[in-house]
């Protein structure tokens, strides 16, 4: 195991350099450079002297080796529009989306694997009919209308929630305060993951059910409860416990739209902004944090199929 | 009987001499102190006078002055930390009196020192590459008379110097900033702008990143104690989502898009301001290039489209027409006389039938020595007006002979590429422009100058430009700029489309709001009030 875990590490690294080369080089091949080139009323004297002081005017080679070695001492650098270092900002940032996703995680894992064990276990009910419905529903809708539908539904005709932010600026905030900026974000955020979590789930649990060790246990007459709990479940914890590696860093980066639409100060908001203003650094060190989250998350799923399946070894 | 009427008539009165006395009425409301305003950003700000964005100054100008600023009557220039000032005969001097109870918010003296670092080190200043240098590079440099007096000597007469100094220019403090670098003048750090003070009526308290900036009232304000307590910024960089915080009481003011007016127009609680700003949309071209070249095309390709049409579909009417760069709104400069070039297919046809572009039978697309009337039109993605725009004018253009293409790019793609200077390879754009509100357009249309996209020259033009510029009477300057508004619509070097309005959203209890574009109403925050 410790072995297996030093050689994926190795290979992070190396996934790392592939990554942060690859988006250096699209980002500064993108048309139009950093937006702070760009004011109506610069000269192109002007321009140029701003490029030399953020060392812009170097070949593009020589930026990204400037950018690295920065990084390797642990400098991501400072954000071309904002001045603040890199890092202070996703330290604002990755809580915010760290708590949001998190919420949405729970919600959509606490909603979909019992919908979803409760349809495949009830097939063709009315119930498993509903079930499916909704599933598909939350896959089809649109994020960005589904979000402003529930702002001007529960924000503005009925106000009974923030319609977006994190916490009120103008009065006291509290946990409680954020928890209220919280259930929108988190519940448009979740929908999407229910609806595909639950689909798997029931998927998962139908073709688990079919098993030749489910039959051995039931004609043995273990009982209907302990067969679905003691048997089943472990095994279609599987290929839900993969979906939700997968979702997870989708969560982290990809909460993009969500976060934009309810103002949700996270690093979806920042990674959109940024790539706007073409804020290189600011770019670069939001693609290396959510990129170390994914192989991050990617490593536990692995770990945790071990747990799962213990005919598995690395 | 008659006693009765008698008494019902005075009834009456009473009665309506009571609802009268009790209705409120909006010239008998005293500003009351307190409150917290609050703004919409859509990036963070910057809050660094040095370099350029709307959220940076929306902010900064809360807590910096300038030595001039726009009164909100009639966008004349009025002394901001100058007191007055006085020009020599030559116009080649300056002497500006500053004012002498003004002080830093770290309770330091404002003085002729602050004057004479902001322009010699940073607006004049050849390592400091400061974005509005081109407005003011008539400068030479600033010499301190006495602590309250300081001189500005220019290479040039100029006599439209104050108004480019009310533009967007605040004096900051020496006594902070005398020993930053260029690097350090030009790019800091939030914890060094933390550190920098201001003479405005508000003082920089929060700036959190993705999140709000708030300033907090400065009691020392040399104009008076301002009535709110606090400004509180929140970035915000979603239009619906502003709308959302608008109407849910949750912002106090939004420069609406067109398309969200029909959300808000009937809220009790928001009142609509359809404020004046110095700013038009055009349709550029580049003059150098075929078959801009020809000013014949260009003017046929100006009557080819109904402006009014366009701005009544496109921004809903809330504009006014465009006849060249001059706003409307600089009422002691502007040439009423000139109508612009009317909506005319036929006259749009003679035009180009003259400068040899014939319509092919077989096409419908005209020719000019085999090469047909190609014109690729670019605006920027995600702007509902200039996207309509662009199809719009596809339509008008297509009408009279022209093969048009659209293309959208994005913004910083599209800005990069017009602002290449003349080998630039965009033809024809749809932008916009904010300007000083003066109409000293030199910078934007003056051959061969550095902003001037259009690429357009005309040196007669030039001449009558330059010669305003050193013309001390108000009359016969002001004869030399009806005159340029004339010839540059003549010319059409653009399509002049129009001035819009900046649609205001305001919560009900905000006061003192000025009628001008917000940019313009910053500067004077501490006059704005909330009613309960």
């Amino acid at each position: 195991m410790a072995k297996y875990l030093v050689r994926r590490l190795g290979q992070t690294v190396i996934l790392m350099i592939v990554v942060t080369m690859a988006t250096f080089l699209l980002m500064t091949a993108a048309p139009g450079g950093p937006s702070i080139l760009l004011d109506p009323n610069m000269t192109a004297e002007q321009v140029a002297q701003m490029k030399r002081l953020l060392g812009l005017d170097q070949p593009i080679w020589k930026q990204y080796t400037i950018w690295m070695w920065r990084v390797v001492g642990g400098n991501l650098g400072a954000s071309f529009s904002a001045g603040t270092p890199v890092a202070e900002l996703i330290g604002h940032h990755l809580p915010n989306t760290l708590l949001l996703s998190g919420a949405a995680m729970l919600l959509s894992t606490l909603a979909a694997i019992p919908a979803g064990i409760l349809s495949a276990t009830r097939r063709h009910s009315r119930l498993d009919q509903v079930v499916t419905f909704a599933s598909f529903f939350g896959i089809s809708m649109p994020v960005f209308w589904y979000g402003l539908m529930l702002i001007v539904l529960f924000a503005i005709r009925l106000p009974w929630l923030p319609p977006g932010g994190m916490r009120d600026l103008q009065g006291p905030s509290g946990p409680l305060d954020v928890a209220l900026h919280l259930v929108l974000p988190a519940i448009v955020l979740a929908t999407a993951n229910i609806a595909q979590l639950a689909r798997y789930t029931r998927s998962s649990m139908i073709s688990v059910m079919g098993e030749d060790y489910i039959r051995t246990a039931r004609s043995k007459g273990v009982g209907a409860r302990s067969l679905l709990y003691r048997h089943a479940l472990k095994n279609v914890m599987i290929p839900i416990v993969t979906v939700t590696g997968l979702l997870l860093p989708r969560l982290v980066g990809g909460a993009a739209i969500t976060e934009t639409v309810f103002n949700w100060p996270g690093m979806g908001s920042l990674a959109v902004r940024a790539a706007f203003e073409r804020d290189y650094p600011t770019i670069m060190g939001v693609t290396l944090v959510i990129s170390v989250v994914v192989v991050l998350s990617n490593l536990i799923v692995d770990v945790l199929y071990v747990y799962l399946d213990p005919r598995i070894r690395y | 009987m008659r006693s009765r009427l008698a008494l019902a008539r005075i009834g009456l009165v009473l009665a309506l001499v009571i609802a009268l006395g009790s209705m409120p009425t909006h010239a008998q409301q005293q500003p009351r102190s307190g409150g917290t305003l609050s703004l919409p950003l859509i990036d963070n700000a910057r809050v660094w006078p040095v370099v350029g964005g709307v959220p940076n100054l929306m902010v900064y100008k809360a807590a910096f002055n300038m030595l001039i600023r726009y009164n909100d009557q009639d966008l004349l220039p009025v002394g901001d930390l100058a007191e007055r000032w006085t020009i020599g005969p030559d116009g080649k001097v300056y002497t500006f009196t500053l004012r002498r109870n003004v002080r830093w918010h770290d309770g330091r003296p404002f003085t002729a020192d602050d004057v004479v670092f902001t322009v010699n080190r940073i607006w004049t200043n050849p390592d400091v590459p400061f974005y509005l240098r081109g407005n003011i590079d008539v400068i030479e440099r600033a010499e301190k008379v006495d602590e309250a007096t300081v001189r500005l000597h220019l290479k040039v007469p100029s006599f439209t110097l104050p108004w480019m100094l009310g533009y967007l220019l605040p004096i900051l403090p020496e006594h902070i900033l005398k020993d930053w670098s260029p690097a350090q003048l030009i790019n800091p750090t939030p914890a060094m702008v933390r550190s920098v003070v201001g003479t405005g009526p508000f003082k920089l308290a929060e700036l959190v990143p993705g999140s709000h900036a708030r300033v907090v009232r400065n009691d020392d304000y040399y104009a008076g104690r301002p009535f709110l307590d606090a400004i509180l910024y929140r970035v915000i960089p979603d239009l619906d989502q502003q709308l959302a915080q608008l109407q849910a009481g949750q912002l106090d003011f939004m420069p609406l898009d067109p398309r969200q007016l029909s959300a808000v127009q009937n809220n009790p609680n928001i009142r609509i301001n359809e404020a004046r700003q110095v700013n038009y949309t055009y349709i550029g071209f580049h003059n150098r290039l075929d078959p801009f070249k020809d000013r014949r095309v260009r003017q046929a390709l100006t009557h080819a489209i109904d402006r009014e049409a366009l701005m009544r579909n496109v921004i809903g009417g809330k504009g006014m027409l465009s006849n060249h760069p001059i706003s409307p709104w600089l009422e002691w400069a502007y040439n009423e006389k000139v109508k612009g070039l009317e909506y005319s297919i036929v006259k749009a046809m003679a035009l180009l039938d003259e400068a040899g572009w014939k319509v092919n039978p077989q096409t419908n697309i005209r020719e000019n020595a085999g090469k047909p009337l190609k014109i690729i039109l670019e605006t920027d993605k995600g702007d509902p007006a200039r996207e309509q725009t662009a199809v719009i004018a596809q339509q008008y253009w297509k009408a009279v002979g022209a093969d048009v293409e659209i293309r959208m790019s994005l913004f910083n793609a599209l800005l990069a590429r017009v602002r290449a200077g003349v080998k630039s390879d965009v033809k024809a754009h749809i932008l916009w422009y904010v300007t000083p509100p003066h109409p000293d357009i030199t910078a934007y249309y003056g051959c061969g100058q550095s902003t001037n996209t259009f690429h357009y020259c005309n040196p007669l033009t030039d001449r009558i430009l330059a010669q305003a510029r050193r013309t001390p009477d108000q009359k016969q300057q002001v004869a030399l700029y009806r005159q340029v508004q004339e010839r540059i619509s003549a010319d059409a070097p653009v399509v002049f489309l129009y001035h819009p309005f900046e649609l205001q959203a305001l919560n009900r209890n905000v006061q003192g709001w000025g009628r001008f574009g917000f940019r313009d109403t910053l500067n004077v925050l501490n006059r704005v009030w909330k009613s309960q």
